[in-house]
């Protein structure tokens, strides 16, 4: 298994800036995934860990040796492309093994070996058809297929299931979890789908303009964002902004409805700047009746009393917008009762669930 | 294969009689040895007057040693074959660098290329005789096949980029991260892919060759015979249209239709591939 490692590497289009001094580390036998909205860089990077590109300026090392002056032919890679990726003019078995007729293999001496990658990806038997009588789901698999039958101490995917429909996007991500798994091979995969990167994942980063916003384990990234804007890019977040008390008490602040009790923050010692944002996630809040004889007393810790806005029942989940003194706040509940809209609800914040980060961006400081 | 309608067929007839209808006249006339308006068919058959002429007309004449029509066909082929294959190496890496990049002064360049198309033969042609005689290649077929490469690799040019405009880059890619070095992802991946534009360039380039009278005549100086210049000199000689000029015409335009026809059957065995590989992805996952 190989580690890769990024070191202030940079890339510029026509003056533009596409990836800025980027420093990363993919351990070895990871599946890292790079998540960014179009146009922050995420293909560049995967295609200047392919070769296919080169850097401005940085290092690019696949176990501490560095690849610059390898090309891509030799890097020992496998990548899948996002779309127009097997060669039409070839059967599935010659695509397939093309990897290996490159390595000097007659495709007689490599069929068991292409025979033993096309079962992996579920598509044993159909060596002999060409790519024109593969769905657009079976010529994926069968990309896959041709980029790890080299053995590649690298596999990289770009974009792998952004051309598929919902039902065979989640076969294919089970399936490409599966395939990385059995291999232990190192793996980076580019995506714009922040569900996808924190269900593919082991670790991930996030990146905006060419730039590395948060990187770390998936869980974290998503409860414990740095900034409100990888709050807002992972989704279904409430962003609530509030203030330190004029006279500050540990682990309380104002927010529009009321004093809240936090635990933990994303800033770390120092000077704490007064304006904050907190972040809740909307499944981590719960409702209860105002008149239920509940678990959680009307006057508990971080509880609040609103009215329902909305409610949307979305089979098994409710969507709720709960209205707290002029604050909306969204609200995913699983329990089986549902609140019409209008209705008064206590509102539990969890404590251990709160976030608190900086209100506004910095560039440097304690963040 | 899906059924032609009536009217298709209709128009698809009255095309093929346009096409046909000048040769015609051209066939009957070449069987001809007394054809004169407002005579419907000829007077005299070539077959009715074989014994009365002293020396071989229309496709005796033809057929006959003396016309030079043998040397004057292998002429016309080696050198069109010899022009198009040069074209279509020497346009193919051009085309792909047109087709995929930009660069200073691109504009320029294909502006260059256009050139020979619109500068009039004759100047290009007596431009290229001048500097041939100096460095000696002139009447050789050096010098013809350099002369038909003018206005040739334009053709060809065009062609190819827009075959290379329509071939994805990631091919290449894809297949280089498989472990496969240039030469080996241009022989294995590239030209099969672009193989139906290089035959379609390739035939190009021999039609514009093929059909070339003022560029061999100049720099042939009448030494070397090729189909048209044949053809030329006996228009040239004032007479209306005898049995042999019109044997020469149908002669003129075979090597086109077979080439056409070569190009046809290798194109249609390519494309039929293409399509096969190409229009899938709209097709649905099958259960």
């Amino acid at each position: 298994m190989t580690d890769i490692t990024l070191h202030g590497v940079s890339k510029t289009y026509d003056m533009d800036p596409v990836v800025r001094d980027l420093t990363l580390h993919v351990p070895a036998g990871t599946m890292f995934g790079l998540l960014g909205p179009s146009g922050c860089g995420k293909t560049t990077i995967l295609r200047m860990i392919a070769g296919l590109l080169e850097p401005d300026c940085g290092d690019i090392a696949f176990d501490g040796v560095s690849v610059l002056s390898v090309p891509t032919e030799r890097r020992r890679i496998g990548m899948v492309f996002q779309q127009h990726v097997l060669f039409p003019h070839m059967t599935v078995e010659e695509n397939v093994g093309f990897g290996l007729r490159m390595q000097g293999v007659k495709l007689r001496q490599a069929r068991p070996r292409i025979d033993e990658v096309l079962e992996l990806v579920q598509l044993g038997g159909y060596n002999r058809r060409f790519p024109g009588q593969l769905s657009g789901g079976q010529q994926q698999r069968v990309a896959l297929a041709r980029a790890v039958v080299t053995d590649p101490v690298v596999l990289l995917l770009d974009e792998p299931l952004s051309n598929l429909d919902a039902r065979l996007r989640d076969d294919m991500r089970v399936l490409i979890r599966d395939v990385q798994r059995r291999l232990g091979i190192t793996t980076i995969f580019v995506t714009h789908d922040q569900a996808e990167a924190i269900e593919l994942s082991d670790r991930m980063v996030v990146l905006f303009e060419g730039e590395a916003a948060q990187e770390g384990p998936p869980e974290e990234v998503f409860e414990r964002p740095v900034s409100s804007r990888v709050a807002r890019f992972l989704g279904s977040t409430n962003l609530i902004p509030v203030q330190v008390p004029v006279y500050p008490e540990e682990g309380w602040v104002d927010a529009p409805f009321g004093r809240v009790a936090v635990c933990c923050g994303g800033y770390a010692g120092g000077s704490v700047p007064r304006e904050l944002l907190l972040s809740v996630r909307c499944e981590h809040i719960s409702l209860h009746g105002e008149d239920s004889p509940g678990t959680v007393g009307s006057d508990g810790i971080n509880t609040f009393h609103g009215r329902v806005l909305d409610s949307v029942f979305k089979g098994g989940l409710i969507f709720y917008r709960v209205d707290l003194e002029g604050f909306p706040v969204d609200v995913i509940d699983r329990s089986d009762r549902q609140f019409v809209p209008g209705a008064r609800v206590v509102v539990q914040l969890p404590e251990q669930h709160l976030w608190v980060m900086p209100a506004v961006e910095y560039d440097g400081g304690p963040v | 294969m899906r059924r032609v309608s009536v009217t298709g067929r209709l128009f698809l007839v009255v095309m093929l009689l346009a096409f046909a209808f000048p040769f015609l006249p051209l066939l009957v006339a070449s069987f001809s040895f007394r054809w004169h308006w407002p005579a419907l068919l000829p007077t005299q058959w070539l077959w009715d007057a074989r014994e009365t002429t002293p020396f071989p007309v229309g496709w005796d004449y033809l057929f006959s040693p003396i016309s030079g029509l043998g040397p004057a066909f292998l002429n016309t082929v080696v050198i069109g074959v010899v022009t198009a294959l040069l074209a279509v190496v020497l346009s193919l890496p051009a085309a792909r660098v047109l087709a995929r990049y930009t660069f200073r002064g691109k504009g320029v360049v294909e502006f260059f290329l256009l050139v020979p198309v619109i500068v009039p033969q004759i100047a290009v042609g007596m431009g290229m005789l001048l500097l041939f005689m100096r460095i000696g290649i002139a009447r050789t077929y050096v010098g013809i096949i350099l002369a038909h490469l003018v206005p040739a690799i334009p053709y060809a040019v065009r062609i190819l980029t827009s075959v290379f405009q329509n071939l994805d880059p990631r091919y290449e890619e894809q297949a280089r991260t498989l472990g496969s070095g240039w030469l080996s992802t241009f022989r294995r991946i590239v030209l099969p892919m672009v193989l139906p534009g290089v035959t379609t360039a390739f035939l190009f380039s021999f039609l514009i060759s093929a059909n070339i009278f003022l560029l061999t005549f100049l720099i042939s100086g009448g030494r070397l015979q090729t189909l048209p210049t044949m053809l030329f000199s006996h228009i040239e000689s004032g007479a209306p249209l005898d049995a042999t000029t019109a044997g020469l015409v149908l002669i003129v335009s075979v090597p086109g239709l077979v080439f056409l026809m070569i190009s046809d059957w290798l194109t249609g065995d390519h494309a039929a591939l293409g399509r096969t590989s190409f229009g899938s992805r709209s097709k649905k996952e099958r259960p």
